[in-house]
C-alpha cells in the first residue's frame, strides 16, 4: 500500500477577487446596465435601483462617513437636494456616453455598499476609474472584484487602450487596494502628480496608476 | 494679470499678440512644427491661411484679458546673433483651481543650442511663482522628443524639481494618442534655487 502525497497541494483554497467571473447584461446606449461578479451587483446608479433617501443617509450620515469622504472629492451630503442633484448629474453623464456609474450592491446584502464607475476620455481612448466604499466594507476584497469587471467593460466592450486609477497621497486604504489590482493585471504607477486634483477647494498631491489593454489581455490569460 | 514684458540676460519676452504683426505671426506658424517644440496640451497645426492666424492672435488677446493664458514672442537682445527676430514663442497656462501652470514653448530652428528654452523657463518660473503667486509649474513632452526633454530636464534640475512620471494616452494626435513626460517644479524648489533665476526682470 503506498500512501499518496501530492507535493503541490494547498489547503482551503482562497478566492481571489481579481479573477471572478464577470456578466453584462441590460445594455443601454453605450454601457450596461447591470454587471454581476462573484459577490457583487454593479447596477447602474438611478434613483430607480438605489432610493434618494437612503443613499442621502450614507452619504450624510454613515458610520465613519467622514473617512470615507476625506479622501474623495465631495463633502458629506449636507441635504438630499445635494444627493438629488448628484444622481441627476450620474443621469447625464450615463445619456451623454461620458460617464457609467454604479451602484455597488453585495449579493448577500440588502443595502449598497458604495458606488463605482467609469469616466470616460474618448478623445484619449481612456477611461479613469473609481470607487468609494461604505467604511463597513472596507477590507472585503470589494475593490479588486469590482476592479476586474470595469477593467472587462473598458477593454472588452468598450475598446479604449488604458485605464487610470488615483488617489491623494495619504491615502493609504486606497493605495493599499489600488497597487494590488494594478499590480494584478500587470499595470504600473505613473507617478506622482502635484497639484494633481482638487478636494475641498484645495489643490492636493495624487498618485496615478494606468493599466493598458495589453497588460490586461497579458493578465487574464495567464 | 501677466506682465507684458520679461526680460532675461539675452532675451525680451513680449506680450504676442502686441509685439508682432500678423505677417510676422503667420509665417511663424505656418512652419512645420520644429522637433524642439515642448509640448503644449493640444498640439499645434501649422497654419493653412493668415486668417488662422489672425483668429489665433486674436484668442492670444481674449487669453490675456480673461487671465487664462499668456502667450510671448521671445526676442533675442542686442549682441545675440539674429537679434530683434522672432525666435519663438513661450505659453504659460494657468490652471488656477489647482494652483499651478504650465509651460509651453516653440524655439524655431536657427535659435537652437543656444539655451534660450531655459532662459525662457527661468522667466515664466518668476511670473508663476512671484507675480501669480502660484505653487507649481509643470512642463510636458513626447517621450520621443530627446532634444526637449534634455532641455526641460537641465532646468528643472537647475531649479530642484522631478521628473514626475510618463502618463499613458494622454494627447490625442492625429491618428494616435501619445504618451506624455511630466516635469514639475515647486513654489519652495524654486524659492530655494532662486540664484538660477537672477537675471530676470519683470516689467509690468
Amino acid at each position: 500500500m503506498t500512501e499518496q502525497r501530492d507535493q503541490g497541494q494547498e489547503g482551503a483554497t482562497t478566492e481571489d477577487p481579481h479573477e471572478t467571473d464577470v456578466t453584462f447584461d441590460d445594455w443601454t446606449g453605450l454601457f450596461p446596465e447591470r454587471v454581476e461578479t462573484d459577490r457583487l451587483v454593479l447596477r447602474r446608479l438611478t434613483p430607480e435601483t438605489v432610493d434618494v433617501h437612503e443613499m442621502y443617509d450614507v452619504c450624510a450620515h454613515d458610520d465613519g462617513i467622514e473617512q470615507v469622504t476625506e479622501h474623495v472629492t465631495w463633502d458629506p451630503h449636507p441635504h438630499p437636494k445635494e444627493t438629488h442633484e448628484f444622481l441627476t448629474a450620474v443621469e447625464e453623464g450615463w445619456a451623454d456616453g461620458e460617464s457609467a456609474q454604479y451602484a455597488i450592491l453585495p449579493a448577500d446584502e440588502d443595502t449598497f455598499a458604495g458606488a463605482c464607475g467609469l469616466n470616460l476620455e474618448w478623445d484619449r481612448r481612456a477611461a479613469t476609474m473609481g470607487m468609494w466604499l461604505r467604511k463597513r466594507f472596507w477590507g472585503c476584497g470589494f475593490s479588486g472584484e469590482r476592479a476586474a469587471a470595469l477593467f472587462a467593460l473598458a477593454f472588452d466592450h468598450l475598446d479604449l487602450e488604458v485605464v487610470t486609477v488615483e488617489h491623494t497621497v495619504d491615502n493609504d486604504q486606497s493605495e493599499r487596494a489600488i497597487r494590488k489590482y494594478v499590480e494584478h493585471f500587470g499595470g504600473r504607477e505613473d507617478g506622482l502628480l502635484r497639484n494633481g486634483a482638487v478636494m475641498g477647494g484645495e489643490p492636493v498631491d495624487v498618485r496615478q496608476y494606468s493599466v493598458s489593454r495589453e497588460e490586461y489581455r497579458a493578465a487574464i490569460d495567464e | 494679470m501677466f506682465p507684458a514684458h520679461v526680460e532675461t540676460e539675452r532675451l525680451h519676452l513680449r506680450r504676442f499678440d502686441e509685439a508682432v504683426d500678423l505677417e510676422t505671426a503667420h509665417e511663424h506658424f505656418s512652419r512645420d512644427p520644429t522637433v524642439e517644440e515642448e509640448m503644449r496640451y493640444i498640439t499645434h497645426d501649422p497654419h493653412d491661411t493668415p486668417k488662422e492666424t489672425f483668429d489665433e492672435l486674436e484668442e492670444m488677446a481674449e487669453g490675456w484679458e480673461d487671465g487664462e493664458g499668456a502667450t510671448y514672442a521671445i526676442f533675442p537682445k542686442p549682441g545675440e546673433d539674429g537679434a530683434g527676430e522672432l525666435a519663438g514663442d513661450a505659453v504659460l497656462m494657468p490652471q488656477w483651481d489647482r494652483r499651478a501652470a504650465y509651460f509651453g514653448v516653440r524655439i524655431r530652428k536657427p535659435f537652437w543650442g543656444r539655451g534660450y528654452s531655459g532662459e525662457r523657463a527661468a522667466a515664466l518660473l518668476v511670473v508663476t511663482f512671484d507675480h501669480l503667486d502660484l505653487e507649481l509649474a509643470s512642463a510636458a513632452c513626447h517621450p520621443d522628443n530627446d532634444q526637449s526633454e534634455r532641455a526641460i530636464r537641465k532646468y528643472v534640475e537647475r531649479f530642484g524639481g522631478t521628473h514626475e512620471g510618463r502618463l499613458r494616452n494622454w494627447v490625442p494626435m492625429d491618428d494616435e494618442v501619445a504618451d506624455m513626460e511630466r516635469f514639475s517644479v515647486s513654489r519652495e524648489e524654486f524659492d530655494a534655487n532662486g540664484e538660477a533665476a537672477a537675471e530676470v526682470v519683470v516689467h509690468d
